[in-house]
This record gives structure tokens, C-alpha cells and sequence, in this order.
């Protein structure tokens, strides 16, 4: 980073595409080239003003406005660097399987596998000792683990939870775990005109109402973190707060204080089987302050639509969502809590918060830029309350002895590049 | 004196002939075994769901967790264990039966109505509005029911009702075509065409006299049709689309209790037996009737 | 005859337009937002609407649905909107794995249920009749996911016989051609059980007997041709229920059929996806049916004739 707004990045020497050619500055300009004129990319590269090439490994790009996160954005997945001449010698449709990592695509069975194998030329990562990588594509839960357990597959995905204890005391398989960076939440719509979660004693009476312990318990058969407070816990920035912690009383007389008890709430909410089982723990809590809430499940896309339309008409009262940001802190912030932002379920419109979004990301001195966030940490914990946040599930997966190489990604982005079996005579 | 006594005797006559009728049915219906053990525990199960309804609460019995007392086996203080959350599974079930016989009575019956009546039309008018009606019957039966009744439940949204009403109209075709079927032979009738040469209306010789005919086979879809109203329900819980948490209907008990179907097989178990025994006892008693208003089979 | 060939196939365009326009319409009065969904989290309204135009998905349904149309009728189905790909490519891709699933459980429910339902007709009215009946049943009586899951943790992972899932030879068929199998077993055991009761009571038959052929060789030689001939104009309705069936089976097997595509397309409102997969399973359907239909006119001369006119 040269400043804020104007950043330099230097290519690896000797990167090999798939396809034999070495990469170089043109082929990041094309990828940025063809990126703007995708509407999937096209946000990332408005921020870009200038594109300079300093010489082939070289570039610097200056931006609109000074982001000391740019970085983060240039590692965005979307925008993995192309190779210029495969796109000039090949079909688009086979050139975009043209890239520098590891493993190299060799087969797509629509609904059945994927699969791929080690690219042997590679000089960015080491050659993998493993020939072929099949990703294979089973949706039940329990389907998944009788597979591995037969030996069908080596790894699987998101075991369910009453299988861990089976993948830990079996003697061929082992579990492995990372915590993950999506803080699941129960939310508000602050701009709903008739209903009672406007009031922030309501808001604070929710938060001192949930059993986070309890819930996770329900939801996640206790493989998940609790959340204190409402950023997640291995990104930058983060402070440890307190928050809000679990006390029935306090919440009893805070929801008798403003006349919440008695009332029905509606809570909507998507069909994935956690927040199922989030929503139900959750209308089961309330039902012991004498608060009723009634459910309403939805698609994803049904349900990100009613969060994203007008809180004022939009009728939504509460409802329950997630959030997995990037590691850097105004990824957090800026799109569910920024009156701008595209996330902003909870359709929180506070100038005060967004000037310090926006002081935050521009601050230069990270001592400076730790305690704004600490502070919005604390401001919107515990006094605006947006949201409540409930928790960071563990991520999961089930591998036979021996499988090494995996890593877990906490911002969903696993990593396979150098996995293998070791098995022993 | 010859007026009022014309009018005795055709009343007594219908009355005859209906209590004639609904006896020997019940005298063959009765010789089949299986029949009557179907109908034996169709009753006992309405009884059941009908008690529940009075013994347990909603609030309390229903939606109230009891996480510490999760995953308990079946035993004395609970029968068939507990679930995930430590809610009695025995509870949910006798309680539940009022959603899975609700779903399966009522889509029937709005697949019932609209179906026989849009058979019956179809039947009785001929012509174009025939082919009309037999047209969009086969769209609707063009359509796969399950991803029908998804499509349905996707667009209305995710409730007990819209469920009734997507199951309902999967299976109108289905009911439409039986009642069309019943009808054609009788269509041209010599007494139909009296009644309509007297001037009698055409909803009356339709529901008076057409419909009559068409009642056995509308009968025994009908008893069918509660069956595959409950499994169709239990097909769209598994795709994530049936009755909404936390009301226990059998086949959302069932989808969600296969996360746990190796350590805790009771907790599909139960529910699934449930959703058997059922279906199984109404095609039983959907069998007997097919048999018994069978005129072939009566000799 | 070919006269109502061409008749039947022409009389399948209104009933296919149909399908297409009440799929397409429900999927489009379904809440949620496929282009917002796709669009990255952070994109702005005007990005979404540039994606929109980029899509073809602008303007209201109606307008929408006639643009869709017109490509329809030159054969083309679009491209499927979650994917990218063409509907085409993707359903004939999984199509084959569909239509050996369902063949493969009919096969199975034809085993079960001939046995069953000629025990039944020939011990009417016993213990016997009622059992094999019962038995039948069951299997239609039992959710089917359920019945699969047993089946996986029973073969695949008590006894580690069968595969758990997945379509990798022919043993992975087995499995969920047996789910799906037992699923068809009791419709077809009642037909078979009514029809040979039918024939069992025909004349000829009791010539038979009293020409002193045994009873076995009466039920096989004369009964058991006869009574098939109804399990073949069922074809059609066992065909479309196997295929509406194998939508949970693909789920629970993992197995790459368009059921679980469809399923996919519905819940992503993949809109050209969904319709495409669905015109084409009907075109499919209605084709077989018709098939099946000219094949009885040829076996039975009754229906010949009145055609032939």
C-alpha cells in the first residue's frame, strides 16, 4: 500500500497456468478487464480508477476512495486471475477452467461428481501426491456417512451432529473441526411502524431473554460457539466484550416494562435445518415470558427478498439470519449495519453509525482503528441492538485415518490443495 | 287419495332401496378380513386424535422444550422417548394424528368436490366444454404431484392450508376423469333423457341422477386419496416443504427425526409406523369397498 | 391408425403449452428473487438490474413468458439460469439415470407383485389373499425416503453388501430400484390379483379343469397369459408414478436424475430450468402412454378395428 487510495502489487516470478503459459501483468489487466464487464465483479472494480503496468510482474491501481482493506477485495474468489491467451486461443467455456492452482478440471457430471486431477506442471504450489480428486454429491446427511464408513468416499462434508462421537472413537476415522466465522442471529426490523420491536426495551429484554447455551444445545447439538458480541470472533478487531448476558428476571421485567407480555410476535425466517431448529428453540424460550411467537418459513431467496425490501411495508417483525463476512473488520460492518449497506436486514438507518463505518475503514493507525471497533462492538451489542447474536457454529467434517491436507476455511472457502490419504500396510 | 298415495310409495321405495343397497354392501364389505380390520383401527385412530385434542395443550405440551431431557428412550415416564428438544414423542403423536388425518381429509375432499364436479360437467355436457375441462385436467395431471405440490408451496407459502390446497388440487384430475368415466355410460340413458325432455334442470338430473352412478368409484378414490393425501404430505416434509414446526404432523416428525435415525431410531420409528399404519388401513377399507360395490365380484 | 397417431400428437401441444405457462407462473408468483440471489452481497440495485437484462429475466411475467415461448417453439429451452448451461444439455444429461431408475423399479414391482396377486386371486377370500395383499401393500403404504434409509442402513451398512449410493454399476441400482419397486408392488398386485380373478372364472377355464389339467398348469399356461394384459394398460400410470416417485429416491441415493434437478431448479426459481425439465418429463410421459397405447390396439383387434375405420 503505497496510500489508502493508491495500492502496488508484485506478481510471483514463474506462475504456471494450466495450460503452460507463465503468468504476467496482462493477464490480471484482462481478468480486471473482463471482471468490470461482469455484474457478479463489476462492484470491485468500480472502486479501481487507474490501472497502471509498471513492467510484466508489476502493477499498481489507484482507487476512488482510500480502502486500507483493498487487499481483501483483490483475493475476492470472483476474481481469480484468467489466462489471457487461453481466452484468445480457446472457447470461453474451456478457457475459464484455465488456472495456476494445483488441480486442474477434468470432469463435471451434473448432479453426480466433479472431478480433478493434479496438475503436474504446477509452479505455485507444490505437485499434490494424490492423482485424482473426485468431489461427489450426496444430500442426505446420514447417506454421507455410511459412504465413508464403507469406504466409498475418504472425506465428507458436514456430518450430522449425533455422528461426531462416531467419527472420533472410530478407530479408521477421524473429525475434524474449525470454527467458523458466520454469526447466526436473531434480528429485528427497526423500521416496522405497529410493532413492539421498535422499542430498544424490547430489543434489550430479547437479549437477556435468550439461553444462547440452550439454543446452541437445540440447534447445533453444542458445536457451536456462543456469541457475546455481534462481530465474529477470529476476524481483526475483534474486542471480547461482554455484551448482553442470559438473566430470565431482568428479561421478565424488562418485557412487563414495555408491555411486550401477552403480545405475538411474528418471526420469519429461510427452511435450512438449523434455523428451523434456532426458530423453534427460540418460540419454545419466549413462550415461558408469556410472549408468543408465531413462525414463518421461507426459501432463502424468499426470505433474503422480504429482509431486503422496505422495512417500513415490508411487514417483517423479526427474524433469523446469518452473516459470514471476510477476515477484514468493515466486511463486518458496512453491508448489515450501514444504512447503505446491501445486508441491512434490520434496516438500522443511525448517521452516527454510519460515520464511524466510515471513519473506521479509513483509519491508518490500527491502535486508533482497534478501539472504533471496539466501540461499535459495543454500541450495537448492547444498546442499539439490531440483532442478537447467538452464535458461530463449528464447522465440520469426517475423514477415514490418514487424510491429511484439508483445511477448513472459517469463511467457507476449504481448501483441498495438498490433500492425501496416508495408508498404512 | 291416488296422489298421496303415489307419493308412499316412491318414498318408501327409495328408502327401500337405499337401505338395500348400504346392507348389502356392508354384508359383502364384512366378509373381507382385512376390510374390517382396516376399519376397526380407522376408528380407533379418529377416537384417539379426537381425545388427544382434549388431554393435551398446545402450548404447554407442544411448543414447551425440555432440552435436558433429550434423547431419553422409550420408558416408563415416556413411552416412546423423547426427541431432540425433550418434547415426548407419544405426546406429538396422538396429538400430530389431528394434523395428518386433517391433511389427508380435507385435500381429498377439495380434490373430491372440484374434481367430480368438473368430471360430472365434463361427462354429462359432452362437446367442447368436454374437451375443455379433460384439457386442463390433463395439464394438471402432466405435471409430476410432487413437483406440483412444491411448485404450489413455494408460490403460496409455507402453511397448513396451502398444503390442504396443493395436495387437493394434485389429485383433482385424478377424480375428474373417475367421475367422467362413471358418467359416459349413463349419459344417454333413456331415463336421464325423460327427465331432461320434462324440463327438470340440469344441475338436478346431475346431482340427482348422474351422480348416483358415479358414487362407487368416487367412494373408493376417496377412502384412497386420504392415503396418498398423507404420503404425499410426508413426501413434501422430506423436500423441506410440508407442515411447519413445531406442529407434530407424522411426516415432518418423520423428515426431521432421520437425522438421528442410527442412534435414536425410535424418534423415526414411531412416527413412521404412524403414517403406515394409517395409509395402510385406509387402502385396506379402500379395497374392501372397491370389492364389495363391485357388481361383478357379488356373485 | 396413423390418423390417430398424428391426432393424439397434436392434441399433446395445448396440454404441453399448459404445463409450460402454470409452471412458469407459479415459479414466478413464488417470493424470492433468483437474480438477487446470484448477485454477489454486496451488489448494488443497479447491478442487480444490469444482471437482470443480462439474464432475460426484465420485464413482467407475461412478457417474460412469451419471450420464453418463442424460443420454445423454434425448440430452443434457454439456459438455465442457476447453471448457465442449456436446459436441454442438462436434462438429457440426467435424464438416462431417471429412466433406468424407474424401468429398474418396475421390473422389481412386476416381481413382487405377479406372485402376490396370483396367490391372492387362486386362495380368494383366505388368510393367504389377505396376507399377500397386506403384504403388497406395505410397501406403498411406507413413506419412501423412510423405506429407503432403512434399506441403506440395513444393505449398505449392516451387511455392507450394496453401495449406499450413487450410480457407479449395476449394483448401485439395486437399491433404489427396490425403494421405488416396492412402491409400485401394491397397485399393480391389486390389477393383477382382479384380473386373474376375471379370468380364473372364464368359461374356457373351466373347460380346462374339466378336461382334467391340473390346476398349476391351468394358472399358468391359460390364466396368468389373459390376466397380464391389464398390468400393460397400466404401463403409462405406473411409468409417471415411478417418475414422480424417484424424486425422493434420488435424494436419498444420491442417485443424477432429473427429479432432484427438478427439485433443485424449483427451490433455486430457476424458472427456464424448472419449466424446461418439466415439458420435457411430460412430452416424455405422453409419448410413452401413446406408445403403450398403439401397443395394445395391435395386441387387442377389438380396438384395432374401431380405429381402422
Amino acid at each position: 500500500m503505497l496510500a489508502p487510495d493508491h495500492w502496488r502489487f508484485v506478481l510471483k516470478d514463474n506462475v504456471t497456468f494450466h495450460d503452460g503459459t507463465i503468468l504476467n501483468v496482462d493477464d490480471v489487466e484482462f481478468t480486471f478487464q473482463r471482471a468490470a464487464e461482469k455484474s457478479t465483479t463489476s462492484n470491485y472494480m468500480a472502486k479501481i480508477t487507474e490501472f497502471i503496468k509498471v513492467d510484466d510482474l508489476t502493477f499498481e491501481v489507484k482507487l476512488l476512495a482510500g480502502d486500507v482493506d483493498f487487499n481483501y477485495t483483490m483475493a475476492a474468489n470472483s476474481l481469480a486471475i484468467l489466462s489471457k491467451e487461453a481466452f484468445e486461443t480457446m472457447p470461453e467455456e474451456e478457457a475459464i477452467k484455465i488456472g495456476t492452482g494445483p488441480w486442474m478440471f477434468e470432469e463435471f457430471v451434473s448432479g453426480d461428481y466433479v472431478s480433478l486431477v493434479r496438475f503436474e506442471g504446477s509452479t505455485l504450489y507444490p505437485v499434490p501426491n494424490t492423482k485424482r480428486l473426485v468431489f461427489r454429491m450426496i444430500p442426505e446427511a446420514s447417506a454421507r456417512m455410511i459412504a465413508l464408513e464403507n469406504g466409498e468416499v475418504d472425506v465428507i462434508m458436514t456430518p450430522n451432529s449425533t455422528d461426531y462421537a462416531r467419527l472420533t472413537e472410530s478407530d479408521d476415522l477421524q473429525l475434524i473441526t474449525e470454527t467458523g466465522r458466520t454469526q447466526n442471529f436473531i434480528g429485528f426490523n427497526l423500521l416496522n411502524p405497529d410493532c413492539v420491536v421498535t422499542d430498544p426495551i424490547f430489543r434489550q429484554a430479547v437479549a437477556y431473554g435468550v439461553d444462547k447455551e440452550e439454543m446452541v444445545i437445540a440447534a447445533w447439538d453444542g458445536y457451536a460457539q456462543v456469541s457475546t458480541s455481534m462481530m465474529c470472533r477470529d476476524m481483526g478487531y475483534y474486542a471480547d466484550i461482554e455484551g448482553i448476558p442470559y438473566d430470565p428476571e431482568k428479561a421478565q421485567q424488562l418485557f412487563d416494562q414495555c408491555g411486550a407480555t401477552g403480545q405475538t410476535i411474528h418471526l420469519v425466517t429461510s427452511d435450512a435445518a438449523h434455523r428451523v431448529k434456532m426458530a423453534e428453540n427460540f418460540q419454545a424460550q419466549m413462550q415461558k415470558y408469556g410472549i408468543t411467537i408465531t413462525v414463518e418459513f421461507m426459501q432463502n431467496s424468499a426470505l433474503t427478498e422480504l429482509n431486503t425490501s422496505d422495512g417500513t411495508t415490508s411487514g417483517v417483525e423479526m427474524y433469523i439470519a446469518s452473516w459470514t463476512p471476510g477476515k477484514n473488520a468493515d466486511y463486518m460492518f458496512r453491508n448489515p449495519m450501514h444504512s447503505t449497506g446491501g445486508r441491512n436486514y434490520s434496516h438500522l438507518m443511525d448517521p452516527e453509525i454510519d460515520a464511524m463505518i466510515d471513519a473506521a475503514v479509513a483509519e491508518t493507525d490500527t491502535t486508533k482503528r482497534a478501539e472504533m471497533y471496539r466501540e461499535l462492538q459495543e454500541r450495537i451489542t448492547c444498546e442499539i441492538i439490531p440483532w442478537v447474536p447467538i452464535a458461530q457454529p463449528t464447522l465440520t467434517l469426517g475423514a477415514a485415518k490418514g487424510v491429511t491436507g484439508v483445511l477448513l476455511h472459517p469463511g467457507l472457502v476449504h481448501q483441498f490443495k495438498m490433500i492425501q490419504r496416508v495408508i498404512e500396510d | 287419495m291416488e296422489t298421496t298415495r303415489r307419493k308412499f310409495t316412491s318414498a318408501e321405495l327409495q328408502q327401500y332401496k337405499k337401505r338395500s343397497m348400504f346392507s348389502e354392501v356392508w354384508r359383502n364389505y364384512k366378509k373381507s378380513p382385512s376390510a374390517m380390520i382396516g376399519l376397526v383401527i380407522i376408528i380407533i385412530i379418529i377416537i384417539a386424535a379426537i381425545v388427544a385434542q382434549f388431554v393435551y395443550d398446545y402450548d404447554t405440551d407442544i411448543v414447551q422444550q425440555n432440552i435436558k431431557e433429550r434423547f431419553q428412550r422409550p420408558n416408563a415416564e415416556h413411552l416412546l422417548g423423547t426427541d431432540q428438544y425433550g418434547r415426548d414423542v407419544l405426546t406429538r403423536i396422538l396429538y400430530g394424528a389431528k394434523y395428518s388425518l386433517s391433511v389427508g381429509i380435507v385435500s381429498v375432499a377439495i380434490s373430491c368436490v372440484l374434481g367430480s364436479s368438473l368430471g360430472l360437467i365434463a361427462g354429462y355436457y359432452g362437446g367442447f366444454t368436454e374437451n375443455l375441462i379433460l384439457r386442463v385436467c390433463e395439464v394438471f395431471a402432466g405435471i409430476p404431484s410432487v413437483l406440483l405440490g412444491i411448485a404450489i408451496m413455494s408460490a403460496f407459502g409455507q402453511s397448513i392450508v396451502v398444503l390442504m390446497f396443493a395436495i387437493g388440487l394434485v389429485y383433482v384430475p385424478m377424480f375428474a376423469r373417475t367421475a367422467r368415466a362413471a358418467v359416459l355410460p349413463v349419459r344417454d340413458q333413456e331415463y336421464i333423457e325423460a327427465a331432461r325432455v320434462s324440463g327438470v334442470g340440469d344441475l338436478k338430473i346431475i346431482f340427482g341422477h348422474v351422480l348416483p352412478n358415479a358414487m362407487s368409484p368416487i367412494i373408493v378414490q376417496v377412502t384412497m386419496g386420504v392415503a396418498n393425501g398423507i404420503l404425499t404430505a410426508s413426501s413434501l416434509s422430506f423436500l423441506g416443504l410440508g407442515v411447519p414446526v413445531p406442529a407434530p404432523e407424522w411426516g415432518a416428525m418423520l423428515s426431521n427425526g432421520r437425522e438421528f435415525i442410527r442412534d435414536y431410531g425410535y424418534l423415526t420409528l414411531f412416527p413412521g409406523l404412524a403414517i403406515m399404519i394409517t395409509v395402510l388401513v385406509f387402502n385396506l377399507m379402500g379395497d374392501g369397498l372397491r370389492d364389495a360395490l363391485d357388481p361383478k365380484l357379488k356373485q | 391408425m396413423l390418423r390417430y397417431i398424428i391426432k393424439r400428437i397434436l392434441m399433446m401441444i395445448p396440454v404441453l403449452l399448459g404445463v409450460s405457462f402454470v409452471v412458469y407462473y407459479l415459479m414466478d408468483l413464488a417470493p424470492g428473487d433468483i437474480v438477487a440471489q446470484m448477485a454477489p452481497q454486496d451488489a448494488t440495485p443497479e447491478q442487480i438490474e444490469m444482471l437482470r437484462e443480462e439474464l432475460g429475466m426484465n420485464g413482467s411475467v407475461f412478457e417474460r413468458y412469451f419471450r420464453y415461448l418463442g424460443n420454445l417453439v423454434k425448440g430452443d429451452l434457454g439456459m438455465s439460469l442457476s447453471q448457465k448451461r442449456p436446459v436441454m444439455e442438462l436434462f438429457l444429461e440426467r435424464f438416462p439415470a431417471t429412466v433406468e431408475l424407474a424401468f429398474g423399479s418396475i421390473f422389481v414391482a412386476l416381481l413382487i407383485s405377479i406372485p402376490l396377486g396370483i396367490a391372492a386371486a387362486t386362495h380368494h377370500r383366505t388368510w393367504l389373499d389377505g396376507t399377500s395383499m397386506v403384504t403388497a401393500m406395505i410397501g406403498v403404504s411406507m413413506p419412501s425416503f423412510w423405506l429407503g434409509l432403512l434399506l441403506i442402513m440395513l444393505f449398505a451398512l449392516k451387511l455392507g453388501w450394496l453401495p449406499s449410493g450413487g450410480r457407479e454399476g449395476f449394483v448401485a441400482l439395486i437399491l433404489p430400484a427396490l425403494t421405488l419397486g416396492a412402491n409400485q408392488a401394491g397397485n399393480l398386485t391389486r390389477i393383477t390379483r382382479s384380473s386373474m380373478l376375471d379370468v380364473i372364472r372364464q368359461d374356457y377355464l373351466r373347460t380346462a379343469r374339466a378336461k382334467g389339467v391340473s390346476e398349476k398348469q391351468v394358472i399358468r399356461k391359460h390364466a396368468l397369459k389373459n390376466a397380464l394384459i391389464p398390468i400393460i394398460t397400466v404401463f403409462g400410470s405406473t411409468l409417471g408414478n415411478a417418475f414422480g416417485g424417484a424424486i425422493m429416491i434420488e435424494t436419498v441415493f444420491s442417485w443424477p436424475g432429473v427429479g432432484r434437478l427438478t427439485v433443485r431448479a424449483i427451490n433455486d426459481r430457476d424458472m427456464t430450468l424448472a419449466t424446461g425439465c418439466i415439458i420435457m418429463f411430460t412430452m416424455f410421459m405422453t409419448l410413452t402412454i401413446l406408445l403403450v397405447d398403439i401397443a395394445y390396439a395391435f395386441v387387442d383387434p377389438r380396438i384395432k378395428a374401431r380405429y381402422s375405420k
